[in-house]
């Protein structure tokens, strides 16, 4: 094992948006380790383990489970990594490994409307951000150049500068609906990393319909395409290291980082600068497994504010047989959605949500669906062509409104290192409710102009995740509310920063990464100002 | 440019059954019942997968392995593969309904039939813990939509192609 003592930087987790940072660090020159809890492994691997799993609709099915890096896991039964303390439950689904949890995602690159960062003034409830949508114009635009970024200019992001890359060409289902909603709702193209042409050394989709759970060639950017680059760019990068501790000194500054390899032998590297880049559920366990005389409730948390304001898109969906066949499965997975709920005065009275539209196979679905109704012989095979041609499948991404309450802290059960493991309180409150019941009448209106039979909404009162953890490292001017300031910094430790989903204080109504990728750009740039000329 | 698509995916389907038999078979939880099954066995496993699906042409290779694995994931499968042939036999009426369903006494024979075709549209076996996967894309699932579309991970063709009308 490669076991460095020292670097100008230590960056902890190796997802995109810490890889992202360390790159930019290692190209202007500094010294970088970037510390990893999980294993490294190849894409070929992943799509193997994916054609051979027993459960395909489940995403982090190809992703090995590591025990001395535990993350959730869902199949064949729940590994209950994750506890649940509140009303809902909040199933996170979070890769421990080399290039993080973009591994499985549909390389939505999305930029927040600029309401998004004036939430309060604007509309009198949540959260303003400390940054304005113009202090992140530019590195939105620095992501999307790295990623390869696509899609309809017109969605309620201002943009200074084309999309970098052309719009992956519509698949015939999202024509026709395209066609058949207008001009009541408007669907556009969504913005995603997939390249349309061969870029940075990867091809264009080829329409493989698996950019969930993995993307088998590459055409779809992902946080493993983001940490081989950090790794090549000369960052070492130390995989099975398993951080549980931060040390400081009097001042509050961060000294080191005691990390487990997989052996559970103890090691301790020191650093200038830290960034915790390890997801927005296990960088806030790290910082309250990080206690002190001085810091007794851990790093950061002087104020009872880290693991605070955990938010996500609680999402409601709805399937459907359209009237003519449409055929789900050609073409990238997600490519379009309705964005038109996304802003407007409404938000001062209820959720604004996106709807996005699906363009997954449902083969495998109409198939389970059509043996457990007992069709056997030729009319099963009927069946199957029938739903699998017409089949719709809807959701929403609604915002929810950051609530102290909702939050991350750590269980009483241990992981095989006797690390503590999350604990996880999730409440949803009246604003989703009712932005849940303005979606259900938009997918009443979309399913009436589609012509659909058998209309199967998802159990009231019920709310899936989407996977954008946001909100238990909000960044913030106020300490009594916020963890980090505008730079993704540690209000008590200056040389402690934090990048990632959780730094945002609110969700917005879209795929929060590039937002994330942005500010984690911004903050590599803000440690390089500070310490270029120290 | 279909036609030959669909040459090549069931060239390739071919190729990963064999390798995916073997990486099934070297499982180590199955090792115990490497052994194939019987002639016998394996020809009543054929007759009644036949009568379910509605399909003179069943891939033996496939065969082999559905009934291996749900012999080692269903115990008494052997016994109650003989009650369903002659549930079936005895009673042609039940394969003329349009959904299968058996007297309640019968519940048995009900889960076996339901097992042998999830098997062949589905390529897994079980559920839960027990689930076992067998094929991919030689799923009669995705046999029956092959005309339309590849199975999820495979490539549909260049950039754009998924934009004409199937």
């Amino acid at each position: 094992m490669n076991n460095p003592l020292s670097a100008d930087v230590v960056v902890i987790g190796a997802g995109v948006t810490g890889s992202l940072l360390a790159t930019r660090l290692a190209n202007a020159g500094k010294s970088v380790v970037l510390l990893e809890s999980g294993p490294k492994i190849d894409r070929d691997q992943l799509v193997a383990r994916y054609r051979a799993s027993a459960f395909k609709s489940d995403f982090m099915s190809p992703y090995p489970f590591s025990p001395m890096a535990p993350h959730p896991r869902y199949t064949p039964e729940p590994d209950d990594y994750l506890h649940q303390a509140g009303p809902h439950p909040f199933a996170a689904q979070y890769i421990r490994m080399f290039g993080g949890t973009s591994w499985h995602w549909a390389a939505q690159l999305w930029r927040f409307v600029p309401n998004d960062f004036r939430q309060h003034s604007q509309y009198g409830v949540g959260k303003d951000w400390p940054i304005g949508y113009d202090d992140l114009e530019d590195y939105y635009y620095q992501a999307e150049c790295i990623a390869g970024v696509g899609g309809s200019p017109d969605n309620g992001s201002p943009r200074r500068h084309p999309y970098p890359m052309a719009r992956v060409p519509a698949s015939w289902l999202q024509q026709r609906v395209t066609a058949r909603l207008a001009p009541d709702f408007t669907v556009l193209d969504d913005s995603t990393g997939r390249n349309s042409r061969s870029f940075d050394g990867r091809p264009a989709c080829c329409g493989n319909n698996n950019c969930m759970p993995v993307c088998p060639i590459d055409a779809q950017y992902h946080g493993g395409i983001a940490a081989q680059q950090a790794e090549n760019s000369g960052v070492r990068v130390v995989t099975e290291a398993v951080v549980y501790k931060l040390e400081h000194d009097t001042q509050g500054r961060i000294i080191a980082a005691n990390y487990f390899d997989w052996n559970k032998a103890s090691h301790r590297i020191t650093a200038e600068t830290f960034v915790l880049a390890a997801n927005a559920i296990e960088t806030p366990k790290l910082l309250l497994m990080s206690v002190s005389d001085t810091f007794p409730h851990g790093i950061a948390n002087a104020r009872d504010t880290v693991g605070r304001n955990l938010c996500d898109h609680p999402a409601i969906g709805v399937t459907f047989d359209v009237d003519e066949e449409i055929w789900p499965g050609r073409g990238p997975v997600s490519p379009c959605s309705i964005g038109q709920f996304r802003d407007g005065a409404f938000r001062s009275e209820h959720a604004p949500f996106r709807i996005d539209i699906s363009n997954a196979s449902q083969v495998a679905a109409v198939t389970k669906e059509a043996l457990s109704e007992g069709y056997f012989g030729k009319k099963l095979q009927e069946q199957i062509r029938f739903r699998a041609a017409r089949r719709l499948s809807i959701k929403n991404a609604l915002e929810q409104l950051p609530d102290p309450n909702n939050r991350v802290t750590l269980s009483d059960k241990k992981d095989p290192l006797g690390l503590p493991t999350p604990s996880l309180f999730w409440n949803i409150d009246d604003y989703v409710v009712k932005g849940t019941a303005k979606t259900r009448e938009c997918y009443d209106a979309i399913a009436a102009k589609l012509g659909a039979t058998n209309v199967r909404h998802s159990k009231s009162g019920k709310f899936s995740n989407r996977q954008h953890i946001t909100g238990t490292l909000s960044m913030g001017l106020d300490p009594a509310t916020s963890v980090t300031d505008g730079w993704g910094r540690a209000h008590d430790h200056p040389n402690l920063f934090m990048v990632g989903t959780g730094v945002m204080p609110t969700v917005g109504t879209c795929n929060v990464t590039l937002t994330a990728m942005a500010l984690a750009l911004r903050t590599a740039d803000k440690i390089l100002q500070e310490t270029q000329h120290g | 440019m279909h036609y030959s698509r669909r040459r090549a995916l069931k060239l390739l389907g071919l190729v990963t059954l064999t390798s995916a038999t073997g990486q099934f078979l070297a499982l180590p939880p199955l090792k115990a019942a490497q052994s194939p099954a019987s002639p016998a066995a394996l020809a009543d496993f054929m007759q009644i997968s036949r009568l379910l699906t509605q399909l003179d042409e069943l891939n033996t290779t496939l065969a082999q392995a559905l009934l291996m694995t749900l012999e080692q994931t269903h115990p008494g499968f052997a016994s109650a593969l003989t009650q369903l042939k002659n549930r079936l036999q005895n009673q042609p009426a039940l394969l003329q309904q349009d959904r299968l369903t058996f007297s309640s006494a019968d519940a048995e024979s009900e889960k076996i039939a339901q097992a042998i075709l999830g098997g062949w549209y589905n390529g897994v076996v079980g559920k839960g813990k027990g689930a076992r996967y067998v094929t991919y894309v030689n799923t009669l699932a995705a046999q029956v939509v092959s005309d339309k579309l590849v199975p999820p991970s495979f490539s549909y063709g260049p950039i754009g192609s998924w934009a004409h009308q199937p």
